[in-house]
């Protein structure tokens, strides 16, 4: 009997992290392509704000209406429509998820638009002996 | 000193020291460190009658930006820099004078109840041993806090040599000299540090420093010597001469995830001869003691 709760907690595990695994990609349940081109934004120094023109095209199995939302404001949208194509303005200070949305509401697709920095975060030796007061 | 800083600045020259997030002696360019521990420690006061130093909320603050650098009391100009060596300008507030200050733990943050209740019997004490022996005050070669002209606090600057070696070894050297006409005069810094991890203990960190602290004769005499400008028998008249004091102190540190970590220190430094044979100087150690948890931005 035991072992049967062990085999079916397994099972139960194993389903749960197949359906979490599928709500991270929307896209593949939709079928929908989705990209943003550029997807890296290169800034001089580390906490440097990002603004760079980007290319966001999508394409649908079928005609959908969607809105595209950079966080939780939107940035367009298209009506019934089974491909797109349009040139956007990114200014953003961190690391930025770009979210396509149905008419729904239902997140259909995501990319990731990340935040790079040329220079690297230096480092240099602390100058002091040990942790002291004087 | 106008034309020091001039070269400093046309002679500069800086190389960073490879240095990454991982090394716990690296900071990173251009941030505030800020730190706070919360224990229970001391820093004994070997002067007659002089109050021991409470260290109960210590803290801790740095900026080091691409030369210039505040590492708590010190202010700093790192002129050049790479891989082993480092030579900065640095202007820091001298140790001396804290022995001097009235430290009133009731003021910061200890109950002074039971010092006060020690002090007292302490002072009993030595009413009867006084009496036993038959001695008078004059017989007693001491001189108290409470009688002697105020001391000042000093700042110094000059120049500071730090030199990574093997694994993660450092010697430090500091030579500086009275910059506010409080006892012109030089004192110097020693320190060699190194740092030990272990395998089985991996979040932990143990330094080891050796050193020693120079004061030159000006400095010993400002602060330890007894002169006319103070209120005691000529008897009690004290000049002093240069000292050099060595120490040692163990440093362990554990981390308990990337802000909390538990602090342990322990320092002892003996005092030169010179020191203590001032009437001033009841003890020939200052040892200092913590234990606490720090908190890190």
């Amino acid at each position: 009997m035991r072992c049967n709760i062990w085999v079916s907690l397994l099972f139960f595990s194993f389903f749960s992290f197949t359906v979490l695994a599928n709500n991270d990609k929307p896209e593949q349940e939709s079928g929908i392509e989705f990209s943003i081109k550029p997807l890296v934004c290169i800034v001089k120094k580390p906490g440097d704000a990002c603004s760079m023109t980007a290319t966001v095209s999508w394409q649908a199995p079928k005609v959908i209406n969607s809105c595209l939302y950079q966080g939780i404001t939107k940035v367009a949208c298209w009506l019934n429509q089974n491909k797109a194509t349009a040139v956007i303005e990114i200014s953003i200070e961190e690391n930025m998820e770009y979210i396509l949305k149905d008419d729904n509401h239902h997140i259909i697709a995501k990319q990731l638009v990340t935040i790079n920095s040329r220079l690297a975060k230096k480092y240099r030796r602390r100058l002091r002996a040990g942790w002291s007061l004087f | 000193m106008k034309y020091l800083i001039s070269l400093l600045f046309i002679f500069s020259q800086t190389v960073y020291a490879q240095c990454s997030s991982e090394d716990s002696d690296c900071v990173p360019v251009g941030e505030w460190q800020f730190s706070i521990a919360l224990g229970a420690g001391v820093i004994t006061n070997p002067l007659n009658d002089g109050d021991n130093i409470p260290l109960v909320i210590v803290p801790n603050f740095s900026y080091y930006g691409e030369q210039v650098f505040i590492d708590n009391n010190a202010l700093g100009f790192t002129f050049f820099e790479n891989s082993a060596l480092s030579f900065s300008a640095i202007s820091q507030i001298n140790r001396e004078n804290s022995f001097f200050e009235r430290w009133h733990p009731n003021n910061i943050f200890v109950n002074t109840l039971s010092n006060s209740i020690v002090s007292e019997a302490q002072f009993d004490e030595a009413i009867d041993a006084i009496d036993d022996t038959g001695k008078t005050e004059a017989d007693i070669i001491e001189v108290e806090l409470g009688q002697i002209q105020e001391r000042k606090w000093a700042l110094d600057a000059g120049l500071q040599v730090n030199w990574f070696f093997f694994q993660h070894s450092h010697f430090q050297v500091k030579l500086l000299h009275n910059v506010n006409n409080v006892y012109n005069g030089l004192n110097a810094q020693l320190a060699l540090e190194q740092p030990f991890t272990f395998t089985a203990i991996p979040n932990n960190l143990l330094t080891l420093t050796i050193g020693a602290n120079w004061q030159s004769k000006a400095q010993v005499d400002y602060y330890y010597g007894i002169d006319e400008q103070d209120n005691v028998a000529e008897e009690l008249y004290y000049q002093g001469k240069a000292s050099l004091s060595p120490y040692f102190k163990f440093l362990n540190q554990y981390a308990i995830n990337e802000n909390w970590s538990v602090k342990l220190t322990l320092q002892r430094e003996w005092l030169d001869s010179s020191l203590t044979n001032s009437p001033l100087v009841h003890d020939d150690v200052i040892d200092t003691f913590f234990i606490g948890v720090e908190y890190a931005l």
